[in-house]
């Protein structure tokens, strides 16, 4: 009898479950959010349903891993990391002044944009084992994860340096910079196809090198005052490199979260600009 | 500040900019300084239009009958005195001539902008062939997509789809002054790529471990620090009680 009951239940269908659940709290707490009576509760739901997911994934992992050498060496890893960098993003956003808001978010959004370049790097290291075409998709998703992320790191660096007075805020004036950004564009094409027919690491290099380029000079030529605009703009790119990673994982709860990304540019150019 | 200076608190409602405000009261501070916590700042505006617009209209019949003796004297110089008749003596003067403010931009506007709307009309007219053209391709090549790509991606598409259609709805009903609020929301909640790192972070190859322990960090400090500062703005919206509308 019992064999029946915890037969289904294996640790991926209960991470499957709870990444559903989440995904359905932070719709409710983006809801919650557009109006000021439930905004509170808003951040309560996204709080649990991110309590929620991260719970279910260490799960998963701990269940895998547990027993082998690297596996311990990769919980313990986890721990700290988790440890450092929540100490460190609650320091941050305890000491934060409020006219400091932007310049923070800025600089959250350069984090997601990395992590997002490392999760499609080790796309690459890993390698599974997949079929021919499963395999060009696999390297395609790398590819655009990896450029999205880049660009959206370097970008939030920029406009974090130009709203904190790090770097001057006027535009840079480059001759020809719709051509750089059209040319950027153009190579990472020619790159993504090259790539998915030959996945060199160094191809992966270059195209890192490139985005990490093109999302500088993005931002650069705007002008400070523009940058609660461009802020916005990085937030959704942030989403989007989430989705590609999704994509890449075979996870829906990253490409979910990472989805609504599009709509955030929208709402945001014309009231964000109020801090 | 000066004492007898007014302040005037517009989000005195959602808890306020100024310190001391209270919704819906005038409140004098203690060195004179006046602030209005008004809640209801569009309902008291037509008494002040009306207001406005009878002191025009007294003005007006002032420069209409200027011996105050209740006869009219209209004097066709005057600029204002001119463009407000319409019919004199029986005779239509309506359309007034231009008035002139200054000698040169008279007769250009009327050419330029008349070009100028239709040339704005033309790239209407692209803009929405144009747009209804990228739509269809968009379609197409969703199909396309969708079509030819082999087994989880279609699936990963649906999900992708339904997720920006819903976002869609969600954020565009967002309150102005929650915006801020929201996208420290949504910057911690796509600290969920997170969840990407956590599943390679116990891989057998040390430099992904190394790699997916420095982006679990990064995404870390993401998420924590997103609901924290959301809850530290939201915290200033609602002073003491967090019920008041």
């Amino acid at each position: 009898m019992s064999d029946t009951v915890s037969g289904p239940l294996t640790a991926d269908t209960i991470a499957g479950a709870a990444y559903i659940v989440a995904a359905l709290l932070f719709i409710l707490s983006l809801a919650g959010l557009s109006k000021h009576e439930n905004a509170r509760a808003g951040v309560v739901y996204g709080i649990t349903g991110m309590v929620i997911a991260l719970a279910a994934t260490v799960w998963l992992t701990v269940q895998g891993a547990w027993g082998s050498g690297h596996g311990i060496t990769g919980l313990v890893l986890l721990l700290a990391a988790v440890v450092v960098g929540g100490a460190i993003g609650l320091w941050r956003a305890r000491v934060v002044e409020m006219t400091g808001m932007p310049e923070l978010i800025a600089l959250l959004h350069s984090f997601v944009g990395l992590a997002a370049v490392l999760v499609g790097w080790n796309g690459h290291l890993e390698a599974p084992a997949l079929s021919a075409d499963l395999m060009a998709v696999h390297h395609a998703e790398v590819f655009i994860g990896v450029f999205i992320g880049a660009v959206t790191f370097t970008g939030s660096i920029v406009a974090f340096l130009k709203l904190s007075a790090r770097m001057k805020s006027s535009p840079l004036m480059l001759p020809g910079k719709n051509a750089i950004n059209l040319g950027a564009l153009v190579v990472f094409v020619a790159l993504t196809v090259w790539y998915v027919n030959d996945s060199q690491l160094w191809l992966l290099i270059v195209v890192t090198v490139l985005a990490l380029g093109l999302g500088w000079h993005l931002v650069a030529s705007i002008g400070g005052g523009d940058m609660p605009v461009v802020v916005s703009m990085l937030n959704s790119y942030s989403g989007w490199a989430a989705a590609a990673a999704g994509f890449l994982l075979n996870n829906d709860l990253l490409i979910i979260t990472g989805a609504w990304s599009g709509p955030r540019v929208r709402t945001c150019p014309t009231s964000c600009a109020r801090p | 500040m000066k004492a007898g200076s007014v302040i005037v608190d517009m989000a005195a409602g959602q808890g306020g900019n100024v310190e001391g405000s209270v919704a819906g009261k005038r409140v004098v501070t203690d060195n004179g300084v006046v602030i209005l916590g008004y809640t209801d700042l569009p309902a008291r505006l037509p008494a002040q239009a009306s207001q406005l617009y009878g002191t025009n209209m007294v003005n007006l019949l002032k420069l209409l009958t200027p011996g105050k003796d209740g006869q009219l004297r209209i004097d066709f110089d005057d600029v204002v005195q001119r463009s407000v008749t319409v019919v004199r003596e029986g005779e239509l003067t309506w359309p007034p001539p231009p008035v002139q403010v200054s000698a040169a931009p008279v007769v250009k506007p009327d050419a330029s902008a008349a070009a100028g709307s239709s040339e704005r009309k033309e790239k209407q007219g692209l803009g929405t062939a144009g747009k209804a053209g990228l739509f269809a391709a968009g379609i197409a090549a969703l199909f396309l997509v969708s079509a030819v790509a082999p087994a989880p991606l279609p699936q990963h598409f649906t999900v992708l789809m339904l997720s920006v259609v819903v976002g869609f709805y969600v954020i565009g009903k967002v309150h102005h002054a929650l915006h801020t609020p929201l996208m420290s929301v949504t910057n911690a909640i796509s600290g969920i790529i997170v969840v990407g790192a956590l599943l390679q972070v116990t891989s057998e190859n040390p430099v992904m471990q190394v790699l997916a322990a420095v982006a679990v960090l990064l995404a870390s400090i993401n998420i924590f620090g997103g609901f924290a500062v959301t809850r530290r703005m939201l915290a200033m919206f609602s002073r003491g009680d967090g019920a008041r509308k």
